[in-house]
Order: structure tokens, then sequence, then C-alpha cells
């Protein structure tokens, strides 16, 4: 993914630079030479209505006139385009000086009229200029229109991948958290079918005075369903939504240190009813569990903290040892931490935090931190 | 002397058959009636002129001791003895907070339900003796599990809380300022508070005791 976001990146700055490019030349023709030949063409257009000018004796030619504009004209044409202009403006510079000196009125019509010609191809040199310079403008135009369309059909693309992307991932998540839900209802399910049908049945044929007749049946009987029992707690905390989850913990805790031989310290520190749903109450319990099982499997140490406090809008619940730690990858985990990774998914799937600190030697350290507050991720709350 | 009432709710049929055949051949005890679900004890006449009840915690999805308060208001008298697989002390415990008069663990023998009527009939409280060793484990561990239910704590505002948990983090008073749209001068006037509702001296103390709450 990484690859492919840095090669849409380069791709983006090269049609980016090409379109900066195209932008810039096309400023330039416009400044250099587009702009000048533009203004020429009205110059000149003057110049053709006013060289000349009819009176009672004649037509005349307006010399002085014809003189300043000629020195007012842009000059900034280039190669045969320049030489044409410049050979036209000498003639006219030749006919100005002739007329002047014409010796009769024959001779003075004549050099009208080459000037008025020479205004003509003055005219017609500007609208070449003018043409050639539209021409290029045009191309570099289309180049430009073509980068820009190019890179925002471009960034829609690789937008739209980005968002299907960020909706598969979303969606992953989702299924995730879905997937958590059925699992623990199906854990439930088997367990409130353990407690409330076969150990139901169980006592009563535990009651039946027949059984109590028979002492040894009636020990291998209460064997079976304390088994069964412990299975069933095992399989899902039932009491937890009834009992709260400060009493699941107090309460698991104490089997706990029957079977285990550790010494937990329960810190619990609420400054209210806490208010969570089965589901987050559930994940809350679940790391607890995790936490308490990882401590006892791998950290060799006996005494384990685990503190639950709320902390606007926080509530907090940490499970930590000063047993031997270990380094965890959350990409790839050891075999012996298997439950974390998915402790993990299983927290962040109702959007709360998840964090573990752990060095060789110096203990482990487990956080959950949950925003009471948030919308959860099923658009409830 | 007057035999007692008994009215049992359990939605296992095959148990309550079975606790009615018991008690059935005791002289002293009669059924006043039976019922599965909560709403059908509490619908049946029986109930009313009981004088005990045995009813299960678990009725289904619900729990038994939810009803409680029900059952007291058509019957104030009534001796309830709650019958449960669970042996759970903090479920006892909840039990007796709600207003049970006994507990009895469903896979004990016959006789602790008989001697759970005849203890409470003479006016006393009883616990089946299967649940000494979890209500004595439960005792012992009490140094061990235990409740920090540091009133100091408690005492701080939410606002307060949030204040204390981001000074503890080490952010400065201006970035908790910004963070929770609040002025700097505020942020000091909550941390003036905090200090001395919790007796602390200085950020360092306020950062220990925010670690040993467990709030970093």
């Amino acid at each position: 993914m990484k690859k492919v976001l840095l090669r849409n990146e380069m791709i983006k700055t090269v049609l980016l630079l090409i379109s900066l490019f195209a932008a810039l030349i096309v400023l330039n023709v416009i400044n250099s030479s587009f702009l000048p030949a533009l203004e020429n063409s009205f110059i000149l257009k003057d110049l053709r209505n006013r060289a000349f000018r009819k009176t009672d004796y004649g037509r005349i030619m307006n010399t002085d006139f014809i003189r300043k504009t000629l020195s007012g004209l842009n000059e900034s044409y280039h190669g045969s385009i320049r030489s044409e202009f410049d050979i036209s403006l000498d003639v006219l510079t030749w006919s100005l000086e002739e007329y002047s000196a014409a010796p009769d009125d024959e001779y003075r019509d004549m050099v009208m009229d080459i000037t008025e010609n020479q205004i003509l191809n003055l005219i017609d040199i500007n609208s070449k200029m003018i043409e050639l310079r539209y021409s290029l403008f045009r191309y570099l135009l289309l180049t430009l229109s073509g980068g820009i369309i190019l890179q925002f059909l471009f960034l829609t693309f690789s937008n739209i991948k980005k968002i299907r992307f960020m909706e598969r991932l979303d969606l992953t998540e989702r299924n995730f958290y879905e997937i958590q839900k059925i699992r623990e209802q199906e854990r439930k399910r088997i367990a409130s079918y353990l407690h409330d049908s076969i150990l139901q049945d169980l006592g009563g044929i535990l009651i039946r005075p027949s059984i109590n007749d028979d002492p040894e049946i009636r020990k291998d009987m209460e064997i079976v369903i304390s088994n069964l029992r412990n299975l069933t707690y095992s399989t899902a905390p039932l009491q937890l939504h009834s009992l709260g989850l400060e009493e699941s913990i107090k309460e698991y805790i104490g089997s706990f240190q029957k079977s285990s031989a550790m010494t937990i310290h329960f810190l619990c520190s609420p400054t209210g009813e806490i208010h969570l749903d089965e589901d987050e109450e559930l994940v809350f319990f679940r790391f607890f569990q995790e936490g308490l099982n990882n401590a006892r499997k791998h950290s060799g140490t006996d005494t384990v903290w685990v503190k639950l406090v709320e902390s606007h809008p926080y509530l907090i619940l940490t499970v930590k040892d000063q047993g031997r730690g270990f380094i965890y990858d959350r990409e790839h985990p050891e075999e012996s931490h298997l439950g974390l990774p998915l402790m993990e998914q299983a927290v962040k799937s109702i959007g709360a935090e998840f964090s573990v600190n752990s060095a060789i030697g110096e203990g482990t350290f487990l956080k959950m931190k949950y925003n009471l507050y948030q919308e959860r991720i099923d658009g409830q709350k | 002397m007057d035999k007692s009432k008994i009215f049992i709710t359990d939605d296992h049929s095959m148990f309550r058959k079975g606790v009615v055949s018991i008690l059935e051949k005791k002289s002293e005890f009669e059924i006043a009636g039976e019922a599965e679900t909560p709403e059908e004890m509490l619908a049946a006449p029986g109930l009313r002129s009981a004088d005990f009840l045995l009813l299960d915690l678990s009725l289904g999805e619900v729990s038994g001791l939810d009803y409680i308060g029900k059952i007291r208001s058509r019957n104030p008298h009534v001796k309830i003895i709650i019958l449960s697989m669970h042996n759970k002390p903090v479920l006892i415990k909840k039990a007796v907070n709600m207003g049970a008069d006994g507990y009895v663990v469903k896979q004990s023998p016959p006789e602790i339900l008989i001697k759970a009527l005849q203890t409470i009939r003479e006016g006393y409280k009883y616990l089946d003796p299967a649940l000494s060793d979890s209500i004595y484990l439960c005792l012992s561990e009490a140094d061990a599990v235990h409740t920090v239910s540091d009133v100091s704590y408690n005492s701080l505002s939410k606002r307060e809380q949030e204040v204390f948990r981001l000074l503890a983090e080490g952010f400065t008073a201006v970035q908790i300022g910004k963070k929770l749209y609040i002025s700097r001068k505020t942020v000091e006037n909550h941390r003036s508070n905090i200090m001395a509702k919790l007796k602390l001296q200085s950020l360092p103390d306020l950062i220990s005791y925010a670690n040993d709450l467990g709030v970093i």
C-alpha cells in the first residue's frame, strides 16, 4: 500500500510540474509577443484610417502622425516576420522623406500609394504574428488544460481508491466487531444452556430421595455438577451484567486466587455508577481475564495489580505485573501471546484505546482506555 | 402447629417436582402453589397466603432477586429462601442485601432445605453449610480484593478529573486550556482545587497519585 501511495504521489507531482511548466510558457508567450502584437493591431488600424485625409486640393498624407505612430509601434517580432516588418518600416521612413521632398503632385501621389501599401503590409504582418502566437497559445492552453484535467481525474480516481480502501478497512473493523459479538453470543448461549438446562437437570436428579440414599452416587454427582458449573463460568460470565463490572472482577479474582496461588490487588475508584452496555462490559471483562491469564502463564511473578478508575470522560482498566516481561510484536506475536492481538482488536472494536508496555525483565503493563461518551461503532449512544 | 404453606417458583419443572415431593412427605409443610415464571408467580393466589417462597435465582433471562420488591408488596410477611446452582459469594451477598431470608444450593441434600425452612420459621436466617468454604474464603480474601473507594478522588468534579489526568500526562496549563477550550487561568484554578482536595503539594506528587490510582 505504501508503494502504491508513493507512486501515486510521484505521478501527481509530475503532472503538477507539467501543468506549471505549460502555465509558465503560456504566460511568457502572452507577455512577450501576443499582447504587443495585439496592441499593434489597434495602432495600425488607427494609422490606416488617419494616415491620409482628403482636402479640396486632393488627398494629402499626415506625415507627422505617421512618423509619431511608427515610433510608437511595438517591435517584438522575431524571425522572418521581423525581417518583413523592418523592411516595411524602412520603406515607410523613406516614403515620409520622399513625400516632403516630392517635386510634383504625380510623384507625391506615387509616394502616397507606396505608403498606403506598406501600411497595409504592416497590418498583414501583424495579423500573421497574432495568428502564429494565437496558435501557440492555443496549443499551450490545451496542454495546460489537459494536464489539469488529467491531474483532476487522477486525484479523483486515487481518492476513490483511498475511500474504498478506508471503507474496506472500516468494514473489516465492523466485521470484526460483529464476529466478536456473535462469538460471545454463542459462548453465552452455550453457557446458558449448560447452566439452565444440564445443571438444572442434574440438580433435579440429585434431589431425588433414591439418590440421597446412596452417598457414593450423590458424591459423584456433586463432583460432576461442580465441574460443569466451573466450565459454565469459564465459558461466559453469565452474571456480568446483573452484577456489574466491578463486582464481577472482584468475584473472578476470588476464584482466580484460589486456583493460581497468586495475589491480586484490585483498586477500584469509581466516582459514580459506571454505565456500560453488555458488549462493552464484556470487552472490559475479557481484557481483564486475558491480562490475568497472561500474568499467570508468563510473568513468573505472584503479584498482579488490577486498577479500574473513572477519569472523565474515560474509564481506564489496567493490569500490571512486575514479572519477566516480553517483547510484543503486534504483527508477528509469539505463539504464547496470540491472545493479545485478538484482545487488541476486540478493545478497538468498541472504540477503546489499547496499549501494551513490556520489556524483558521489566514487567508488563496492559491498559485499556474507553471514552464513556463516544458514539459506538454501531452508531448508538 | 399449623402447617407452613410453601410456594415454589422455579423454571425447571423436574427440580420443582422433586422439591414438591420432598415437602409433601413432611407433615409440617403444605404446598401453597407452584410457578414457572415470575409473572405466573405474581398472579398466583397461593403467593398471598404463603409462609415461605422457594425462589430460583435464575428464571430464564431474569433474576429472581429482581422480583423481591413485588413479592413483598403481594405478601409482606412471606419468608424468601433462594434456591440456586450458584455458590458465588457475591451472589449470596446480593441475595441477602435484597432481603432474602435464606440461601440453599440446589445440589445440597434435601435435609438442608428442610433445615432451612425450620430454622427460618424459628425466626433466624439460614445459609447452606455448603457455602461455608466460599464465604470463609471471601472473608479471608478481603485484604487482597479490596476496593479503594478514594473519597478524596471521588470529590473531584468531572472537569477536575480531566485536568488532573492531563496534568499527570505532562500537559502544560496552556495546552490543557486549548484541549478543553478553557482559559489558562481556569486551568490554574482547577489545578489549585485538585491539589487542595487531594492534599498534594507538588506536580510530582500529583503524578505519583495518578500512577497509584491507575489514571496513567
